[in-house]
């Protein structure tokens, strides 16, 4: 009698050699593959006459020969049988006993499919059951004793993915065997044979690992990496070590979203709306151009909020400073001051030295000379002194050649007639020439621009 | 990726304009605008910190100055100038020359350049208010005076003597430059 054996890539085969075999994610079917794209009754597998047959039970996610959607078909050597997202290569051949067991790890996907037969043996739930087996499906002689509790089928499995790697079951396997049971690999297989293998594992769960969704499924295909690394480095010590990444075939593929069976159909149309509408975020120019742009906008504005204000601040400042008494009453001083202000600057209060300039062509002779000039008092104010030659007697004489100018200055013995000859105003009494009888007045401001006092211009 | 959703849902618009988001297009727009005000905003700002700064500055550097002038300002200020004999002699006003300020100028009277002036006689306790009215050049003097320089003789039974002055007049005793 034929025996069907559904192979997925890199795990063993799964045999199925009864006339018809339930196939779904309900731990009540015969086989049970916990996968979300699977339905909980997804498909049968029957035989008929010497093959056998896939029939769909109403999946949601279908079933595929080659990659046709059927809903019944003849299953025939070399076919690859798809199961919701779970694809199988068909092999057809003469019955064979063996284990019907193959892990989610082996699978590649975040699947656990086992046969009920070892589910109930594990002390399953007796709601999931498997119904009676068939003689054909005894486990093999060294499985006769109740394989261990971690085999336990997991009713609530579809709820969050399994761990990648179940144990064969089987219990006189040495660990090689299972390390080589779970790459697919003959227990005295090569170094080479495991390098290349491992690679091409690691390569698959390397790429699931970084198109995974949830955290759930990256622990699940993490623990799976790991697991084949163990079994690797157990078949070939040292092999694990050697970084995925450094071995040629490896090229992570992408797996398109719609063949990511993680996450559901609704979440996943709502991610690709979400991607649609903020382009953004698949590449940082645009965003990062627009960070930068809004950023720039709000803190003009911000500046602009600041001089507003400010303004405003400066405006009222500016208007209560100008109404202010003090800046009234300094205004009303400048105004009074303000001819004062010219005289002090044109030099009215500021001393200058006196020079006689003798404009007549004959010597003059002063008979007195009176002068005010500033001096400052202790205080720093400036004090309107005055200079009177009629006080010093004898002391005073002053004679201008004629044309001459002569600079005027008197260190008289007593302190009135004192004078340095600097001085705001000053007068004359000159002799006449050429008439003693006659004199000569003469009285104006010195400042800076007549420094010179001009006599005898008359004569 | 797929176009449609697994629901049928027609792809959305992916909202970009020549390979730019509608936000860099809203801000980019918004920047030139904003900009322009934030300018403008300065330019005013700044004239009226400027102005508030002058204005500041003016008024310390007026301050100052009043205070200056305020110790010097009575040192220029015209005063109605009168000679008053307090002797028993006749005092006669030769000459008299006055500095007086006329608006933001120092002018100058001079009696001896002047055809019209007559000298005042003063008999023992008069007072007098020296003016004169002319048409000659610096010959109109209203009798205001800063600085001041004279010649009188008193006339006594005995002599004549003649005095020579000059001062700053500051009015003190009545406005009278008093001849003792």
């Amino acid at each position: 009698m034929a025996i069907l054996k559904l192979h997925r890539h890199g795990a063993p085969p799964l045999e199925i050699d009864r006339d018809r075999v339930l196939v779904g994610r309900d731990p009540a079917c015969d086989v049970v593959i916990d996968d979300k794209s699977v339905s909980r009754r997804h498909a049968a597998l029957e035989r008929r006459g010497p093959g056998f047959v896939v029939v769909d039970q109403g999946s949601a996610n279908g079933s595929f020969v080659n990659g046709e959607q059927v809903s019944e078909a003849a299953l025939y050597d070399g076919q690859e049988l798809r199961l919701g997202m779970v694809p199988f290569r068909i092999q057809i051949e003469s019955e064979v006993e063996g284990t019907l067991l193959m892990s989610a790890g082996d699978l590649g996907g975040p699947a656990t499919m086992m046969m009920p037969a070892q589910a109930a043996a594990a002390a399953a739930p007796p709601a999931y059951a498997p119904p009676p087996p068939a003689p054909a499906y005894a486990p093999p002689p060294p499985a006769a004793a109740p394989p261990p509790p971690a085999y336990a089928a997991q009713p609530a499995s579809y709820a969050e993915p399994a761990p990648a790697y179940a144990p064969p079951p089987a219990a006189p396997a040495s660990p090689r065997d299972e390390a080589a049971d779970l790459l697919g690999l003959s227990p005295h297989a090569s170094p080479t044979e495991v390098k290349a293998r491992l690679a091409e594992m690691t390569a698959d769960l390397e790429s699931r690992l970084a198109n995974a969704r949830t955290p759930n499924l990256k622990a699940t295909y993490q623990k799976n990496l790991d697991d084949v690394k163990s079994a690797a480095e157990l078949l070939a010590p040292g092999m694990a070590s050697v970084e995925a990444y450094d071995l040629p075939s490896v090229q992570p593929t992408v797996v398109p979203d719609e063949m990511d069976i993680s996450i559901p159909a609704p979440v996943r149309a709502a991610l690709v709306h979400l991607d649609e509408e903020a382009p953004e975020r698949q590449s940082g120019v645009p965003a990062k151009a627009t960070t930068i742009l809004s950023f720039t906008v709000m803190s003009l504005v911000a500046v602009c909020a600041f001089f507003s204000m400010s303004k405003t601040k400066i405006v009222k400042e500016t208007n209560a400073f100008l109404s202010s008494p003090e800046f009234k009453e300094g205004t009303s001083l400048a105004q009074r001051y303000a001819p004062m202000d010219t005289l002090e600057k044109a030099g009215a209060l500021k001393n200058s030295p006196l020079k006689v300039c003798n404009k007549s062509g004959q010597a003059l002779n002063v008979l007195w000379l009176g002068a005010v000039y500033g001096a400052p008092d202790k205080d720093g104010n400036l004090q309107i002194k005055g200079y009177n030659s009629q006080f010093c007697g004898e002391e005073f004489k002053l004679n201008v050649p004629a044309g001459a100018q002569v600079p005027v200055s008197f260190q008289g013995g007593s302190e009135f007639c004192n004078w340095d000859g600097q001085g705001l105003f000053v007068s004359l009494i000159l002799q006449h020439p050429q008439n003693a009888e006659r004199f000569l007045h003469v009285a104006r401001p010195i400042n800076n621009t007549e420094a010179c006092v001009e006599v005898g211009e008359a004569l | 990726m797929s176009e449609t959703t697994g629901e049928g849902a027609p792809k959305k618009k992916s909202g970009k304009i020549l390979g730019l988001s509608w936000g860099t297009w809203v801000a980019g727009a918004l920047l030139v605008p904003v900009c322009v005000m934030t300018f403008n905003l300065y330019r005013s700002w700044s004239a009226l910190n400027g102005r508030k700064s002058g204005l500041m500055a003016e008024h310390k550097a007026r301050v100052e100055r009043n205070a200056e002038l305020g110790k010097v300002f009575e040192n220029l200020q015209n005063k109605p100038f009168q000679v008053c004999n307090k002797t028993a002699d006749t005092v006669t006003l030769n000459w008299l020359a006055v500095a007086y300020q006329d608006g933001k100028v120092i002018k100058l009277f001079d009696s001896s350049r002047c055809r019209d002036w007559k000298p005042p006689v003063l008999v023992p306790g008069d007072a007098r208010l020296p003016t004169l009215n002319s048409d000659q050049e610096g010959c109109n003097w209203g009798g205001e005076v800063v600085y001041y320089a004279m010649q009188y003789t008193r006339e006594s039974e005995d002599a004549v003597n003649t005095i020579n002055f000059v001062g700053h007049f500051k009015g003190y005793d009545r406005d009278c430059h008093n001849v003792q």
